[in-house]
């Protein structure tokens, strides 16, 4: 891909994401991704350097002097994403295939995260760590990580989330918020999950198609898998095999959903056929009502 | 036998097996759809369905199968035939069987004069080549039941039908000496020989034997008289043909050795006795030596290409392959 393209793709990243971020304007992001905000610290005397607005009054009635509030710094929040660069990603029957509805949403939560003046980081994950990115503030940074993640060439051909959990949580000293971004086509990762979700506000963002739920109604053709090789011949024609397909993929859906709810892991779907600045958007916004 | 024009492109049917694994096995083969089937070491989705793996496989047997046949009509097969020909005409043996009641004594245990007589004449008759043979029959008549003809297996079947007293109790000897004569007469082969089965009685029929035999010399025919049977007494067993009546009894004195002698006339005519069937078979083994002529012999070969026998086959089951995946299957790539 050529550097021109880069740029044109993060303009264009870019704009959506300020739709989200202006969407998000009243703080809902904030109260999405509760950060601990302004705590109460101690009440001392007050100094005319001080500003008066945060004069005690009870205080300073009380003792007869004016005596100011003072406030622990406000904690920086840390938002760290995990891209799944896996091949499973790859395909999609619509003209946006998963991996640029992933590219979108990352993009749009970079901003999101800069323009609240968070700290963003991003694991990016095959069947092994593809690229580890600290989070940091800044736009330089936000779009350094952007286009990271498009220049991105994966080596590995997998999807492993449990590494990945494993090295987010790591990469996390203090809480923060992970967000997941897959197709969570992998196993064995509830573990991590667990261990990650205690820890750390967890949003788990499934990417899907239309064609990850419904075989389509066609003919005789031989598929293979994109991560290992598995072949299996297809009869599209046969209802019996559109419904061992479509149960196949339903209840690993329902799985996933009830697992991550267990965790208390908050989840969004995606389909490739959504706008998903809008869907981000309308989630914070639901999200934002619900303390 | 089979045989190639062009056998090296046999040597394209050893590629077929490459082929296969390219197309059904390798790793990296194409003209497959892309799709997540599996959770990433976790479950993978399967499914079974016996008439569709069949199908599958049929169809791709028909393709390969196909193929193959091409190769072969590719490789110009054809079938490589020798044929006779032969260049002159044989020897023309008209062969006279008595049929009279006293030809079922039995002098030949467990068989009589007539069951070996028909016995050594089938063995003989599987020695011939390309010399046509009649046959000609004679009870109180005489008859030509085959014509001389080189259709060795129409001669058989009719002489296993032949019975005895099928033309009446009587034995016209001259008759069917004449009958023979006047079918060799016409005869065109190098060679003209009679040979006669009796036990050497004449009684009935309008030509005497002497007369008869008298003509043969003159019309080129040379005629052996086979006389079947021992002098004395002999048990005899007929069957009636038209009553089905089975008549047994003693034959004596129904062998008339001497008539037949006085009959011969070398180097025209010659008489053997036949006493035992061994004999029997050695007097026919020297009639054979004695007047077969040397065929002579061209081989052909005949070469027929069968491609266009496989050209037909390998396209109906290209069309059978393409109907199952494109018709029954609906295949997509």
């Amino acid at each position: 891909m050529e550097v021109q393209d880069f740029y044109g793709k993060i303009r264009q990243l870019r704009l959506s994401a300020h739709r989200l971020v202006e969407g998000l304007y009243s703080g809902n992001y904030r109260s999405v991704f509760r950060g601990p905000g302004l705590e109460f610290d101690e009440v001392r005397e007050y100094d005319p350097k001080d500003d008066a607005r945060f004069i005690d009054w009870n205080v300073s009635s009380r003792l007869g002097s004016p005596y100011t509030k003072k406030f622990r710094e406000e904690r920086e929040l840390s938002l760290q994403i995990l891209v799944d660069v896996s091949p499973s990603l790859d395909s999609g029957t619509l003209e946006v295939n998963k991996r640029e509805v992933v590219n979108i949403l990352f993009a749009n939560l970079v901003f999101a995260a800069i323009a609240s003046e968070d700290r963003v980081g991003a694991v990016f994950f095959s069947d092994r760590i593809e690229q580890w990115v600290r989070p940091r503030k800044g736009k330089t940074h936000a779009l350094s990580l952007i286009h990271d993640c498009l220049a991105l060439r994966p080596e590995g051909r997998g999807s492993n989330l449990a590494l990945a959990l494993r090295s987010g949580h790591e990469a996390l000293s203090r809480r923060g918020i992970v967000v997941i971004l897959s197709d969570f086509k992998s196993s064995n990762f509830w573990r991590d999950l667990s261990l990650v979700a205690r820890r750390h506000d967890v949003i788990a963002i499934r990417v899907h198609d239309q064609i990850d739920a419904e075989f389509p109604e066609s003919g005789f053709v031989e598929l293979v898998d994109p991560e290992n090789g598995y072949a299996l011949s297809a009869y599209g024609s046969s209802p019996q095999f559109r419904k061992q397909y479509h149960d196949f993929w339903a209840l690993h859906r329902l799985h996933w959903k009830r697992e991550c709810l267990r965790r208390g892991v908050r989840i969004l779907e995606v389909g490739t056929q959504d706008d998903p600045a809008a869907k981000l958007l309308e989630y914070f916004n639901r999200r934002g009502r619900v303390p | 036998m089979w045989t190639f024009s062009d056998p090296a492109y046999l040597l394209l049917l050893l590629t077929i097996p490459f082929l296969v694994f390219f197309r059904h096995f390798w790793k990296g083969r194409g003209s497959r759809l892309v799709l997540p089937l599996t959770l990433w070491e976790g479950q993978r989705f399967a499914t079974k369905n016996p008439y569709l793996s069949f199908l599958n496989f049929l169809s791709a047997s028909f393709f390969w199968l196909s193929l193959t046949l091409i190769l072969f009509a590719l490789a110009g097969p054809s079938l490589t035939r020798q044929k006779k020909i032969f260049l002159n005409s044989g020897t023309d043996v008209m062969i006279v069987l008595d049929e009279s009641p006293s030809m079922g004594a039995r002098d030949f245990p467990p068989q009589s004069r007539f069951e070996a007589a028909k016995v050594v004449i089938e063995r003989f008759i599987k020695s011939l080549q390309n010399d046509p043979v009649g046959l000609v029959t004679f009870g109180q008549d005489a008859v030509l039941n085959v014509p001389l003809t080189t259709d060795y297996r129409f001669f058989q079947t009719d002489l296993r039908k032949r019975k005895l007293m099928e033309l009446g109790d009587g034995t016209a000897l001259g008759m069917g000496i004449a009958v023979a004569a006047e079918h060799l007469r016409t005869a065109n082969g190098q060679n003209k020989v009679m040979i006669v089965l009796t036990d050497g009685d004449n009684n009935a029929g309008e030509i005497q034997p002497g007369t008869a035999v008298g003509l043969l010399p003159s019309l080129g025919i040379h005629y052996y008289l086979v006389g079947i049977g021992t002098p004395g007494k002999v048990p005899l067993e007929v069957t009636d043909p038209t009553s089905g009546l089975t008549y047994f009894g003693t034959l004596e004195g129904g062998f008339h050795e001497n008539y037949l002698k006085s009959l011969a006339n070398p180097p025209y005519g010659v008489y053997f006795s036949a006493n035992s069937s061994g004999s029997l078979d050695s007097i026919f083994q020297s009639i054979d030596s004695r007047e077969m002529v040397a065929h002579r012999v061209k081989l052909q070969v005949l070469n027929v290409p069968l491609y266009q026998d496989f050209v037909p086959l390998a396209l109906g089951f290209l069309t059978l392959f393409l109907l199952v995946r494109k018709v029954f299957l609906k295949e997509l790539l």
